[in-house]
């Protein structure tokens, strides 16, 4: 990034000199062929018409290397952002990173992408008019101290004039913004209930305002509009005055002798240059717009959120008792715990609390999981989320998405996922695409359920194994999360059903006892 | 395009007229200023240049005020032209193929066309406008230079052109190319980046999360790269016009030294200056070239919208079932079994039958208005009846405005079963002999769907028993003693 910049600015630096340069150089043939009647040669002026041809060479080579420079700025910028804020946001706990979602995809998958035009032509303009409008006036100083008065003096009153028509109108352009935003959603309101409307019989009157919609529309968004255009009046106004004023002005001065055809043209060809570079900012500046704001929540995003502090302690979870203090109970290796409540109870953040993806007071082994090394802790837990993840592609990358299954068949059989393998037509090569399409909901559940049971780790955590799964498959399942239990592994299942709850050594539940 | 936007040509010719004359003052301040320089180095009488004098400061206001109006007159014929289009737009739709206007469902689909017509309309503005006003500009300053010099005139014409047609295209290849990329990458970044975060609890404790941000970030710059590449006319296209003004320099400074002695020194200083002043117009158009590409998107984008889809999903034809007045009928079968299409079949005249959707629109206005969609003539109290026979009493009186409180956002603003029980509300208001029912009970619990289900299938219940009730359901009662025509069985 701050590479880039610095290139940027470099390539302003030198269209700036060879601009300059230029209207120097032009200033001093076009005065000499006008003064001088025996310089009307190409010959005499083989010198000067050079050094403007490698003036414009250079000067062409420089848009052009800033146009590709500040493109591939745009994109890597675009890419470090958009991994910073999915780096950042994945690491939160499960109910911020929920909150947190749907701003972050927005700002991921489209949002960061309007940073292009900021980077690529508003940042340069803004650039080019901290370089060039400063150095074009210094030039114009040294050829014509009067010239340089005028532009200095019409320069400062642009954004005098632009803050004073910002504050008298701030207050009208907001409200005729928003009753055109009213209108504007009403219309698509409209629009979108078409087929109701038409099922009811009514199409005929929402036509006839559609039409009057339309035309408030338009009233309310030239009001904005004769509001927002007098900025860019004022601006053009001032730069295309002050330049018409140095003409003038050296034309008067010429007259009495005060001043040289060659200082006067040179003066006259920088005067636009001083004004220019503004009025491009002035342009590009809608059009960053959207992207500087999306920059801006993506920093926001990044300040307020920090990563939680990690622990370094380490347990051996075989054989280990998880204990819970919310709810006063231990979860005891070689038996089946299950867990049930009333919906958003908080069950499945109980799991996520013993993960130590959520804050609360769980001991595994008599260490606070809080105070675990994650990374340790969780390579000894198999976890069924309630929507287990599916990646796209197929069956088998799936079955191995958390690391290759020692005995994949027979944790396809404990999941009861052979019966699925057996009517996919590529069995294990079959494809799925994004989120499991082309699998039922029950199918994606043992998919789940065969990934975790297939896995050696001696904690298991099942979120609702068998909701989507018929009495024959869930017997069958509940079957094999017994057998786990039974050769040693700790295990807990949150459910509702009845064979669930036969299932438990111990049946914990929530509600009630958080009641008691 | 033209087809769908038809812009009132008095208003857009006014439009041009103003630009060309806002622009034209630039270049006329170029020339006359060129001349006043040249002019007062021979030390003439002041009142000599007084005309000119008056002339450049004149010039120096007209162009910004005369920019003003112009943007006025180009904003109002776009924004006219944008409320045509939409209001026909509309008509299509409303009298398209029931299909058609079906997949107004989609949210994106109706804010696209929002967006469309704003991107169809914007071409007034950003592209035809800026383009007539540079061929405008461009004539005359061919031509006035052509009277000097015919050498010059040549070389500054040939310069417009690379500034205002090949810049132009490079940049329209470039944005096409752009969208391509976006088209084709866009999708396999998103996917690896919604997984991370739908998923991330789960693939942080199975230690595949670094692996999948890595994908994302792999996948964006992959995306990246070939955004570059479709990027690269653009900054060539980005730098012609500086060329093309420094070579029209380059030649016009030629032809000056060549004519000098024979003409004034006057017309030798017009002759050389005059081309920096020549390509402010042709400034706006590789801008206004990506905006003809995107307008057409846009344009075609409208247009698929009205025809009928050949790639969607036909519904079978389904024979309507003759009922009896006040007939009682529960559809029932799998999904694509074609309960809606049954439904739809039987709503063919809507005066005697009417079909409430499962999707169908709560709009963004009061619930007053939400329900008199159904029958414009109904009371307030006949409103808070029915609100209270649907279950939706007590939700009526926590409302701030009771029936004149909005809905912000339509459907959004209630839960999801208030919504059904909303458009049930709806059914219950209309007054046609044979009620449609799709789904009323999607999205409740299963108590309390049963016990709807079963009121609006009891005669005198919800409905007047002399009124025929159809209800397409996915799920009855177990308990269900009314007729139902299964599907599933009868094929």
């Amino acid at each position: 990034m701050r590479r880039f910049l610095a290139a940027s600015v470099a390539c302003g630096v030198v269209i700036s000199g060879t601009t300059i340069a230029s209207a120097v150089v032009l200033a001093q043939i076009v005065a000499g062929v006008v003064t001088q009647p025996t310089s009307r040669s190409l010959a005499h002026w083989a010198g000067p018409l050079w050094i403007l041809v490698v003036l414009l060479v250079i000067r062409t080579l420089a848009h052009w290397l800033q146009g590709r420079l500040s493109q591939r700025g745009a994109t890597a910028v675009i890419a470090d952002l958009a991994r910073e804020v999915l780096r950042t946001v994945t690491a939160l706990p499960p109910r911020r990173l929920a909150a947190h979602r749907d701003s972050a995809a927005a700002l991921i998958t489209r949002g960061l992408d309007g940073l292009r035009p900021y980077f690529s032509a508003y940042l340069p303009s803004l650039f080019l008019a901290g370089i060039l409008t400063p150095a074009a006036v210094a030039a114009i100083c040294i050829y014509d101290v009067y010239s340089a008065v005028i532009v200095l003096i019409a320069l400062p009153l642009i954004p005098i004039f632009m803050v004073l028509i910002g504050l008298l109108t701030r207050e009208r352009s907001a409200a005729s913004l928003a009753a055109m935003t009213t209108l504007q959603s009403r219309l698509l309101d409209l629009v979108a209930g078409i087929p109701t409307l038409r099922a009811l019989g009514r199409i005929g009157d929402s036509a006839r305002r559609i039409a009057e919609l339309g035309a408030a529309h338009r009233r309310s968004a030239m009001a904005t509009l004769r509001i927002a255009f007098l900025s860019a009046l004022v601006l053009e106004l001032l730069a295309t005055l002050g330049v018409a004023l140095v003409a003038v002005g050296v034309g008067l001065r010429l007259v009495f002798g005060e001043v040289t055809l060659s200082a006067g043209l040179t003066a006259l060809l920088l005067a636009p240059e001083v004004f220019w570079p503004l009025r491009r900012v002035g342009i590009e500046f809608h059009a960053a717009q959207d992207g500087k704001t999306a920059a801006d929540k993506a920093f926001r995003l990044l300040d307020t959120l920090g990563a939680p502090p990690a622990g370094t302690r380490t347990v051996t979870a075989a054989g280990a008792t998880i204990r819970i203090d919310a709810l006063d109970a231990d979860i005891e290796p070689g038996l089946v715990t299950v867990l049930t409540g009333p919906n958003g109870i908080g069950k499945t953040t109980l799991l996520q609390t013993i993960l130590g993806l959520s804050p609360g007071d769980v001991r595994v082994g008599g260490v606070a999981v809080a105070d675990l090394d994650s990374q340790l802790w969780w390579g000894q837990v198999a976890w069924l989320a309630q929507r287990p993840v599916l990646v796209p592609g197929s069956i088998r990358d799936n079955l191995d998405l958390f690391g290759p299954l020692a005995d994949l068949d027979s944790a396809c059989r404990a999941a009861g996922f052979d019966e699925v393998l057996a009517v996919l037509p590529d069995g294990l090569e079959t494809v799925i695409g994004h989120g499991g399409v082309g699998l039922s909901l029950g199918q994606r559940q043992r998919l789940g359920l065969a990934r975790v049971l297939g896995s050696p780790a001696p904690v298991l955590l099942l979120d609702e194994p068998t909701s989507h799964l018929d009495a024959h498959m869930e017997s069958r399942v509940l079957e094999s999360i017994v057998a786990r239990a039974r050769a040693g592994a700790t295990v807990l299942v949150v459910g509702h059903r009845g064979p669930v709850l036969a299932m438990g050594d111990r049946v914990l539940h929530m509600g009630s006892l958080v009641d008691a | 395009m033209r087809e769908l936007l038809r812009p009132r040509l008095p208003r857009l010719l006014l439009a041009v007229a103003l630009g060309a004359l806002s622009l034209g003052s630039a270049l006329a301040l170029a020339g006359i200023s060129a001349w006043l320089i040249t002019r007062a180095w021979q030390m003439p009488p002041v009142l000599d240049l007084t005309v000119a004098v008056v002339a450049v400061r004149a010039l120096g206001i007209s162009r910004g005020v005369l920019g003003y109006c112009q943007r006025l007159a180009s904003h109002d014929t776009a924004l006219r032209a944008a409320a045509d289009t939409r209001e026909g737009l509309y008509r299509r739709l409303a009298d398209a193929p029931a299909g058609a206007a079906m997949r107004l469902h989609s949210g994106e689909l109706v804010a696209r066309i929002g967006d469309s017509v704003d991107e169809l309309s914007d071409v007034l503005v950003r592209a035809v406008l800026p383009i007539a006003v540079a061929v405008v500009l461009g004539v005359a300053a061919v031509a006035t230079i052509a009277v000097i010099s015919p050498a010059a005139a040549v070389v500054l014409g040939a310069c417009l052109l690379i500034a205002g047609v090949a810049a132009p295209w490079l940049a329209a290849r470039a944005a096409v190319a752009a969208e391509a990329v976006a088209v084709r990458d866009h999708s396999g970044r998103d996917v690896a980046v919604m997984l991370a975060l739908e998923h991330a609890p789960e693939l942080r404790v199975s230690g595949r999360l670094d692996a999948i941000v890595a994908e994302s970030v792999h996948r964006h710059r992959d995306w990246g790269r070939a955004t570059d590449r479709a990027a690269a006319p653009a900054a060539v296209a980005a730098a012609a016009p500086t060329a093309a003004v420094g070579i029209s320099v380059l030649g016009a400074i030629m032809a000056a030294i060549a004519l000098a002695n024979s003409v004034t020194p006057m017309t030798v200083a017009i002759l050389m200056l005059l081309p920096l002043s020549a390509f402010e117009a042709t400034s706006a158009l590789p801008a206004a070239a990506v905006q003809l590409t995107r307008s057409r998107i846009a344009a075609r984008l409208l247009r698929e919208l009205t025809e009928p889809d050949s790639g969607m999903r036909m519904r079978p034809p389904m024979p309507p079932v003759e009922l009896e007045g006040g007939a009682r009928l529960a559809v029932t079968g799998p999904s694509g079994s074609g309960k809606t299409s049954l439904l739809m079949a039987m709503a063919e005249n809507p005066s005697e039958a009417v079909f409430f959707a499962e999707d169908a629109h709560l709009f963004s206005t009061t619930v007053r208005d939400n329900l008199l969609v159904a029958r414009g003539d109904a009371t307030d109290e006949e409103l808070r009846n029915a609100l209270h026979r649907v279950g939706l009493g007590s939700w009526l009186g926590g409302l701030p405005g009771g029936l004149s409180t909005i809905l912000v956002g339509g459907a959004a603003a209630v839960s999801a079963g208030q919504r059904r029980r909303l458009l049930l509300a709806r059914a219950l208001i209309s007054t046609a002999p044979m009620v449609l029912l799709d789904e009323p009970t999607e999205h409740l619990d299963a108590a309390d769907g049963n016990q709807l289900l079963t009121e609006l299938l009891t005669p005198g219940a919800l409905f007047p028993a002399d009124r025929t009730v159809v209800v397409a359901t996915h799920h009855l009662p177990d308990d269900a003693v009314f007729p139902v025509l299964n599907l599933a069985v009868s094929g």
